[in-house]
C-alpha cells in the first residue's frame, strides 16, 4: 500500500505553505507537491481604481519587498502615461531597488538560512533559528541585523519610510535627493561592503560541509531567466530578457520584457493557488526555468562592479557550464549584496543624481502598460490595462516566486527521494525538505498576493490517498 | 547621539491601532531635543535592537484591545527570558530588549505605555471614544520623558 507524508507548515519562509509527499506501493517516494493554499486577489480588486493608485496599492502585496512592486508598478504606469522618466529619477529608483535587495537578501541569508548553515541541518530545531545563531556566532547575527538595517535605512532616507513608501510614482519619483541624504547613504557603503565581504568569506568556509545538500537541493537541469543590460551584464531595473539553458547556452536573448506573453505561459494546478509559469516554446512542464540571484548570475556576463566581479569568477567555478544547485542561491545572494553596495555608490556619484528634474507629467496616453524589473527573488511583471478614463480594467502579475514554482516542486521531490525512506520523516529530513524551498527564498504572500496565516504542513499519503503521517509546525 | 528613544507601535491605517503613531507625532511636535529619537513602526523587528541598545531609556507606546486593566497601563519592561523562536518579523518590547542585550550586551531602562483602543476598523482616525484616553496618555508620556530628561541632564525645549 502506498502512503503519503504531509509537512505543514514549512518554516522560515515568507508566507506559509504545505508539502505533500506521495509514496508508492513499495514505500518509495513517487511524487511531491509544494502547495500554497492562500489567495488575496490583488489582480481582481484593483479593477475600477485609477491607474495612478497602483504603485501604492500593489506595494501592499508585501511587507518585505514593497519596493519591487512599487518599481514594476510605476514602470507599467510610465507606459500608460507614455513618458520616459528623467535620468535622475531612474537612477534614484535603481538605488532604492538595490537598497531593498540588500535588506531582503540579508533577511533571507541571516534570519532564515544561516541557522541551517551555522548550526547544521540536523541540529536541535528549538535552537535552529536566528536566536541560536546569536548564541553561537553573535558577530554573524549582528552583521545580519546591521545589513538589513542599512538597506531599510537607505529606503527610509530616500522615501521617508522603510515599509510601503510612496516616493516612487508614475513618471518618476516625487522628491529629489538632497546632498545631505546622498552623503548619509554614501557614508554607509564602506561598512556595508566590509560586513558583506566578511559574510562572504565565512560562507566560503562553511558551504563545503554541505556537499550532499548541494548535490540534492534542486540540482537538476533547467532554464534560467532574467534581465540583462545592453552588454549582457547584471541588471535589476530595466534591460532585456535573456534565457539560458542548462548547458550555459543562451537560447533566447534581447527579448522585449513587454512581450512576455509570447514566451511565458502560466499553467494552473488544482492543488495550489500558486501558478506555474513556463517557457512557452518548450511547453508545460518541459519549459521549467529558474529566476532570482542564481539565475541572474548564471545569465549575466559580468556584474560590472569590481568586488562582485571577482566573486563572480569564484562563483562560476561551482558548476561546469552553469551553477545548477539551488543551494547556491545563498552564495549568489551574498554576491548581490556586495554588488548592491558597489552599484549604489556608483549611482550616487553620478553627476546628475541631485538634479531637480525627477518626474515626467502627462495624462494617460496609452491603454496598456507593462512594467518588468528584477525583485530580490527574480523577475517581476506587472501588466495593466485601463479604460479611457485611466481606470483599471485588468491586471496580470507574475511574481518572482511564481516563476520558480516548477523548480521548487521538483526540488522537493529530489530531496524527498534522496532522504525519505519509510513512512516517518525524521526531523533532519523535514528540515532539508523545508531548506530546499528556503533556498529560493519564496515569498508566498507576494506570489499569491495572500492574506492571513497559513502554516506549513507535510502530508505523507499512501497509494490510496490515505494520510499515514502528518507534520504540522 | 540619542539617549532616549520613543517608539510608537501599531498600524496607522487601522483606527485606534494607530494610537502609538499618533501619540509619538504629538510628543515630537511638543518636545525638541537632539538626544531624543522619535520613531514609529508597524511591528518591532530585530533591526531596532541596535538603536535601543545605545539608549539610556526607551519608551514604547501602543494600543491594546479591550481589557479589564486600567485605562492607561504602565509597565516597566525587562528582557524576555525565552526568545520567541520563529518570530523574527515581530517582537514585543521584552523580546527586543532580550535581543538587544544578547547582541550588544546592554539595554536601557524601558517603559511601555498602552491605552485601550475601541475601534480597529480601516481608517486613519482615532475613534472619538478613545481620544480622551489618548490625551491622558500624552500627559503621562510627557511626565515620564520630563523625568528622564532631567535625570540624564538633557537639554530640551518644550514647543
Amino acid at each position: 500500500m502506498s502512503k503519503q507524508i504531509i509537512i505543514d507548515p514549512v518554516t522560515r519562509i515568507e508566507g506559509h505553505g504545505k508539502i505533500t509527499i506521495q509514496l508508492d506501493e513499495d514505500g518509495g517516494v513517487k511524487d511531491a507537491f509544494f502547495q500554497v493554499t492562500q489567495i488575496r486577489g490583488f489582480e481582481k480588486f484593483c479593477e475600477g481604481r485609477p491607474f495612478y493608485e497602483m504603485p501604492s496599492l500593489m506595494a501592499r502585496i508585501c511587507g518585505i519587498c514593497p519596493v519591487s512592486h512599487l518599481v514594476a508598478s510605476a514602470k507599467a504606469c510610465d507606459q500608460i502615461l507614455g513618458v520616459r522618466i528623467p535620468s535622475a529619477a531612474e537612477k534614484l529608483r535603481r538605488i532604492m531597488n538595490l537598497a531593498q535587495m540588500i535588506q531582503s537578501h540579508a533577511l533571507s541569508f541571516f534570519y532564515l538560512a544561516s541557522p541551517d548553515l551555522l548550526l547544521g541541518m540536523d541540529s536541535d530545531p528549538a535552537e535552529r533559528n536566528i536566536f541560536g545563531v546569536l548564541k553561537k556566532n553573535p558577530t554573524l547575527a549582528r552583521d545580519g541585523v546591521r545589513l538589513r538595517q542599512m538597506g531599510q535605512q537607505m529606503i527610509e532616507w530616500l522615501a521617508g519610510k522603510r515599509i510601503h513608501p510612496s516616493w516612487i510614482v508614475p513618471g518618476g519619483v516625487n522628491e529629489r535627493l538632497t546632498v545631505e541624504k546622498r552623503d548619509q547613504i554614501l557614508s554607509m557603503i564602506p561598512e556595508g561592503l566590509f560586513i558583506a565581504q566578511r559574510t562572504y568569506d565565512w560562507f566560503r568556509g562553511v558551504f563545503g560541509k554541505f556537499q550532499k545538500e548541494i548535490q540534492t537541493f534542486a540540482n537538476f537541469p533547467t532554464l534560467f531567466m532574467g534581465l540583462v543590460d545592453d552588454d549582457g551584464g547584471l541588471e535589476h531595473y530595466d534591460g532585456k530578457i535573456r534565457i539560458m539553458d542548462a548547458s550555459g547556452s543562451t537560447i533566447a536573448d534581447k527579448l522585449e520584457p513587454e512581450n512576455y506573453q509570447q514566451f511565458i505561459g502560466e499553467a494552473v494546478e488544482p492543488f495550489t493557488y500558486l501558478k506555474f509559469p513556463y517557457y512557452k516554446p518548450f511547453g508545460y512542464d518541459d519549459g521549467i526555468y529558474r529566476v532570482g540571484p542564481l539565475a541572474r548570475l548564471n545569465i549575466a556576463k559580468r556584474c560590472g562592479t569590481e568586488i562582485a566581479d571577482k566573486m563572480l569568477e569564484d562563483f562560476r567555478k561551482l558548476g561546469q557550464d552553469v551553477v545548477s544547485s539551488s543551494f547556491h542561491y545563498h552564495y549568489a545572494r551574498l554576491i548581490e549584496i556586495v554588488y548592491g553596495f558597489e552599484k549604489i555608490k556608483e549611482l550616487l556619484e553620478s553627476p546628475d543624481i541631485l538634479n531637480s528634474r525627477i518626474r515626467a507629467y502627462a495624462e494617460p496616453n496609452r491603454l496598456e502598460g507593462i512594467g518588468v524589473s528584477e525583485a530580490p527573488r527574480g523577475t517581476l511583471i506587472h501588466h495593466y490595462k485601463v479604460d479611457d478614463n485611466g481606470l483599471m480594467v485588468w491586471a496580470n502579475l507574475i511574481i518572482a516566486t511564481g516563476h520558480n514554482n516548477l523548480a521548487m516542486n521538483r526540488g522537493v521531490l529530489q530531496v524527498a527521494k534522496n532522504y525519505i525512506s519509510g513512512t516517518k520523516i525524521p526531523e533532519g529530513v523535514l528540515n532539508r525538505i523545508e531548506a530546499v524551498i528556503r533556498a529560493y527564498d519564496p515569498c508566498l504572500s507576494c506570489s499569491t498576493h495572500a492574506a492571513g496565516q497559513m502554516p506549513l504542513q507535510v502530508d505523507l499519503r499512501n497509494h490510496d490517498g490515505e494520510i499515514v503521517d502528518r507534520i504540522v509546525r | 547621539m540619542q539617549r532616549i528613544i520613543v517608539i510608537g507601535i501599531g498600524n496607522p491605517l487601522r483606527g485606534d491601532d494607530g494610537i502609538g503613531w499618533y501619540t509619538v507625532d504629538r510628543l515630537e511636535e511638543s518636545l525638541e531635543s537632539r538626544e531624543i529619537e522619535f520613531t514609529k513602526c508597524v511591528e518591532l523587528t530585530p533591526e531596532f535592537s541596535e538603536k535601543i541598545s545605545r539608549s539610556k531609556f526607551a519608551l514604547f507606546i501602543d494600543s491594546r484591545v479591550e481589557s479589564q486593566e486600567a485605562e492607561i497601563k504602565e509597565e516597566h519592561i525587562v528582557p524576555a527570558e525565552v526568545f520567541p523562536a520563529l518570530e523574527t518579523h515581530r517582537l514585543d518590547p521584552a523580546g527586543i530588549l532580550a535581543f538587544s542585550r544578547s547582541l550588544y550586551g546592554k539595554i536601557p531602562e524601558a517603559i511601555m505605555l498602552t491605552v485601550e483602543g475601541k475601534s480597529f476598523e480601516y481608517g486613519e482616525e482615532i475613534s472619538l471614544e478613545t481620544e480622551q484616553r489618548v490625551e491622558s496618555l500624552l500627559v503621562r508620556a510627557r511626565e515620564i520623558l520630563n523625568d528622564w530628561l532631567q535625570k540624564l541632564r538633557i537639554e530640551y525645549c518644550i514647543c
